[in-house]
């Protein structure tokens, strides 16, 4: 198998705010792998997103000012 | 709890992507405990990328009359949002709101509560409140959710909660998602004999085969001392049940879970399994030396060995004497760590030559760091099942 790049594997410590040696154990996974997996979390980050502004939108007018957009 | 515990761990993190399992396989090659901390850390980044925007809210529904609060969770705020806000809430007014939403909206919101904040409400709500969501969530099937909570509920509410899983298939699915080994524990003991029984029976069911792995996870999830209970009742169902556990095994290729409950059995229930024709049959003794070997547990293997009659001990021997001369130091050092030397050298007696003459150079390594005590015992064990020395015509 092959090695994971280092890089792939900071992007995902980073997307989840985590010190890259807590990911220790997924250098083991292929930089192929990892580039999915990191693809996989950013499209769920955005997905969740969405569907919370769908949400948000379903939500009478009069309430929808007591959401903060999001920072 | 290894293959197993990766599946669990794989099925809850593709429900969090949104992907099908099939496309996390790349994953089992991790341990269950990175998975399970990949699994959290992913949720926490979700709800914190959303957290400031209920604060606001959160303080209105705080500050407002209470029949306001639930008026809107009832009409207007969707689940997730409720569970989101439920974050800035005390548990006190959160539970005030909630005992007045109907089991469905609670079972609605329970899918996205944060579990530390659910444990400290689910100790306010009464055990009838408790099972109408339950009962909702049965209907959903969503065996996830209830897994998570049944882990915090009191002896009194799970014993009732059981009570309304008529199925015991549907016990295993919720067993099979319970975070916490000791949890499951906590379930099996709550549990009437009979329903425990019928669980494991499930896995002579061809119609249910989808549900063996479950009935497996069961059996290796457990403590040591639930392992023999479990193992031992298992057993007394007979050759047919116990045939059927060792076909599913072999099937899934699971024995690095099967291995160390058959370890923990009693004396009697090890015998019957050690020496039964399945167990004999050369795939699937190829399959166990190859599991003891990758996951290092030669340690149990050797426990059950040690049960095995000539024509088993063969199969071993065939099986250990196919893989490389690694499997022999790690064999080696389980019987030095487990005393279990007899046993070894009763195999390594039935291996060929050339692997006899690897084991005595493997042994003659160890024997120069030995007390005199126990190197006289090997020199003896040696001479008695006249192991060919390392050393080619002596």
């Amino acid at each position: 198998m092959e090695k994971a790049d280092k890089t792939e594997l900071e992007q995902l410590a980073q997307q989840l705010h985590r010190p890259v040696m807590s990911l220790k154990a997924f250098s083991q996974l292929s930089q192929q792998d990892l580039a999915w997996l990191n693809q996989q979390l950013r499209q769920t980050i955005e997905n969740e997103d969405q569907k919370m502004n769908q949400r948000l939108y379903q939500i009478p007018f009069f309430l929808r000012w007591l959401f903060k957009p999001k920072s | 709890m290894t293959r197993l515990a990766v599946q669990a761990e794989i099925i809850k993190l593709a429900r969090i992507l949104n992907v099908p399992e099939q496309q996390l396989a790349f994953m089992q090659v991790l341990a269950p405990e990175n998975l399970r901390q990949f699994r959290f850390a992913i949720l926490e980044l979700l709800q914190s990328q959303q957290k400031s925007r209920f604060r606001h809210l959160a303080t209105w529904v705080n500050w407002l009359p209470r029949w306001i609060s639930i008026f809107w969770v009832k009409h207007f705020l969707e689940p997730f949002i409720v569970a989101q806000i439920a974050v800035y809430l005390s548990t006190e007014s959160s539970y005030r709101i909630a005992k007045h939403l109907p089991a469905k909206t609670i079972a609605a919101i329970a899918v996205y509560l944060d579990p530390r904040l659910a444990r400290e409400l689910l100790s306010y709500l009464t055990t009838h409140q408790i099972t109408d969501i339950t009962q909702v969530l049965l209907e959903q099937r969503d065996f996830v959710t209830i897994g998570r909570f049944v882990s915090m509920l009191s002896d009194a509410v799970l014993q009732d909660v059981a009570q309304i899983v008529e199925n015991e298939s549907d016990l295993l699915e919720i067993a099979f998602y319970i975070e916490s080994r000791e949890q499951i524990d906590h379930l099996v003991h709550v549990l009437p004999r009979e329903r425990i029984e019928k669980a494991l029976l499930i896995i002579g069911d061809p119609a249910q085969r989808l549900l063996w792995p479950k009935v497996l996870a069961l059996m290796s999830y457990i403590s040591y001392g639930l392992k023999q209970e479990l193992g031992d009742l298992a057993v007394q169902q007979g050759e047919p049940v116990i045939n059927a556990i060792i076909q599913a095994t072999q099937e899934d290729q699971l024995w690095e879970d099967m291995l160390p409950v058959v370890a923990c059995l009693s004396a009697h229930a090890q015998d019957f399994v050690a020496n039964l024709p399945a167990l004999r049959r050369v795939e699937i003794i190829q399959s166990i030396v190859e599991a003891a070997d990758r996951c290092d547990l030669w340690a149990d293997m050797l426990v059950i060995v040690n049960y095995m009659q000539d024509e088993a001990r063969e199969a071993v021997a065939l099986a250990i004497a196919q893989i490389d001369e690694q499997v022999l130091h790690h064999i080696a050092y389980a019987s030095l760590l487990r005393s279990q030397w007899e046993v070894t050298f009763d195999i390594m007696r039935r291996m060929p030559i050339d692997k006899q003459r690897q084991c005595h150079r493997i042994l003659d390594g160890y024997m120069q760091q030995l007390d005199p005590e126990t190197y006289h015992y090997l020199d003896t064990l040696l001479d008695r099942y006249q192991i060919q020395s390392s050393v080619a015509g002596s």
